[in-house]
């Protein structure tokens, strides 16, 4: 069965803000896209088909991974890869297996033992991340976006140590408002809003009186209005006295972003085995990737001195990219669907799923998750399991009648003429068939003579 | 050929032949007398590849 929105999904989701992963993983994706084998790889899949046995590439691949500059001889790869496909098949399971319903209760009785309602924070800098049960639930409901929003970002392996660094690009990052560097004084008698800058809190976001004038008169509904002190503070004059008017722009100046990308919060430092890494409160993964910033721009905004060093010895290392950005992470599914495609959304629903139970110290088979993770993607875009999502689009009108609001299910079915082909679990259940699966999927047939 | 039954496959075909042998089919093995319940001797038959039933697949890889 084809699918349409599984053409355009992956489409809209390269549609800008397009990664750029950096060399090094560059060439190893070329290498996977285009099928580049190593001679290991190429030596065992000879011998596979020597052997006409049949295993995965990917399984292949790994088993050649693990040989990669051992010394062995054909016979004893033999042997090696005899075992890996008798393994392999081991773990493979049956045709009319139910996987749904066991990957269903492999997640739902681990789920069971989930605290309620547990707020984690993550590490010393207090950012609050729902996990456990909440967590799951939000995951498998496909919500828009997680209630706490939350990104990692990785600085450029060579600068990843760079404490200095590290800050300066979290600051760039984090959003800044004017109350944050700035109080508001609101003057009726000559019809002005005063902005009074603190020069301590200017200084430690790195925004200047002019840039912040700038911003001020860039913002929309404060043109022309604005005008700098002499005293270090700047006014918007209102041109015809009007309370509302008054009223409306103090909240325009008070409500401006001065500075950093769209829903981040808060960013804060960790250091994790001797690099900095920064967690943010709230994500923006399309900005952030399309966000530059380089060492250069870093250098000429602190330490002018090397900046000139090094544009004189190697100046490549100026324009290199401060932000790792096949490293960034972030929790929002849908932002993730939206900006990187379907496959990267799949692979985050696993990811974020198994990660969540693995907290709470459950083990649930990653396959099982894989499962729910391609039941949620199969056609393109992100559905939630449950009454909007995989429940409520199945084709067969029992199955959904069985599900919910039983009544309103079956008269619309039947004023419309709807038809049934049983082919479903519930379905065949209500009717009181065997159902399709196991035992009741086999269809014995006579077979009158044996062949001796 | 190395054509496997599955075990949903197995346990149709050993059961429908146990129906049978258990409404008086004729036993297509020597069975000792103490054997007296048809699942027993279907799997007997089953295991000596006697039994005239297959299985028909809808889809198949091999």
């Amino acid at each position: 069965m084809k699918q349409s929105g599984g053409r355009s999904a992956p489409k809209r989701g390269a549609r800008k803000g397009k990664p750029q992963p950096g060399p090094a993983e560059l060439e190893k994706y070329i290498e996977r896209s285009t099928g580049e084998r190593s001679e290991m790889q190429k030596r065992l899949l000879k011998i596979l088909k020597e052997m006409e046995r049949k295993l995965p590439e990917s399984v292949v691949e790994s088993v050649a991974e693990r040989l990669e500059g051992i010394e062995v001889r054909d016979s004893t790869l033999k042997k090696i890869l005899q075992k890996a496909c008798d393994r392999y098949e081991e773990h493979l399971i049956d045709p009319n297996e139910s996987a749904g319903i066991v990957a269903a209760q492999s997640i739902g009785e681990p789920g069971t033992q989930m605290t309620m309602r547990t707020f984690h924070y993550a590490g010393v800098a207090e950012i609050n991340v729902t996990l456990g049960l909440p967590r799951l639930i939000e995951i498998v409901d496909a919500r828009r976006a997680p209630s706490t929003p939350m990104m990692e970002v990785h600085l450029a392996p060579s600068l990843a140590g760079d404490r200095d660094l590290a800050m300066w690009v979290s600051n760039k990052i984090e959003t800044a408002s004017l109350l944050d560097v700035a109080s508001l004084e609101t003057d009726i008698h000559n019809m002005r809003v005063h902005v009074l800058p603190d020069s301590e809190r200017m200084k430690r976001k790195d925004i200047t009186l002019q840039g912040l004038r700038d911003v001020l008169a860039q913002s929309r509904g404060l043109k022309d209005l604005v005008s700098e002190n002499d005293r270090d503070s700047i006014t918007i004059q209102i041109p015809d006295p009007s309370f509302r008017v008054l009223h409306q722009k103090s909240e325009i100046t008070r409500d401006t972003k001065i500075k950093g990308l769209d829903g981040i919060t808060r960013a804060v430092l960790r250091k994790e085995g001797g690099e900095y890494v920064i967690y943010t409160e709230g994500s923006n993964l399309e900005e952030l990737l399309s966000f530059d910033l380089t060492y250069g721009e870093y250098l000429g905004a602190t330490d002018k001195a090397r900046y000139t060093e090094i544009a004189e010895s190697e100046p490549a290392r100026l324009t290199m990219q401060v932000i790792d950005k096949t490293k960034v992470r972030t929790n929002n599914i849908e932002e993730i669907y939206s900006v990187l495609g379907v496959e990267a959304a799949r692979n985050a629903i696993i990811e974020e799923a198994s990660k969540t139970l693995e907290e709470q110290g459950l083990v649930v088979d990653i396959r099982h998750i894989m499962l729910v993770a391609d039941m949620m993607t199969n056609d393109g875009s992100v559905k939630a399991i449950g009454r909007h999502g995989i429940s409520g689009r199945k084709s067969s009108v029992l199955a959904r009648a069985a599900f919910e609001i039983t009544s309103t299910h079956l008269l619309r079915a039947a004023i419309i003429g709807e038809e049934d082909m049983l082919d479903g679990v519930a379905e065949n259940i209500i009717v009181g068939q065997p159902v399709t699966l196991g035992t009741g999927a086999v269809n014995v047939e006579y077979m009158p003579e044996k062949k001796v | 050929m190395d054509f496997k039954y599955t075990r949903f496959e197995r346990a149709r075909i050993i059961g429908a032949r146990a129906l049978q042998i258990s409404m008086g089919a004729p036993i297509l093995v020597e069975v000792p007398p103490e054997m007296i319940d048809p699942v027993d001797i279907s799997m007997l038959e089953f295991s000596k590849d006697l039994i005239p039933m297959t299985v028909r697949r809808k889809r198949t890889n091999n």
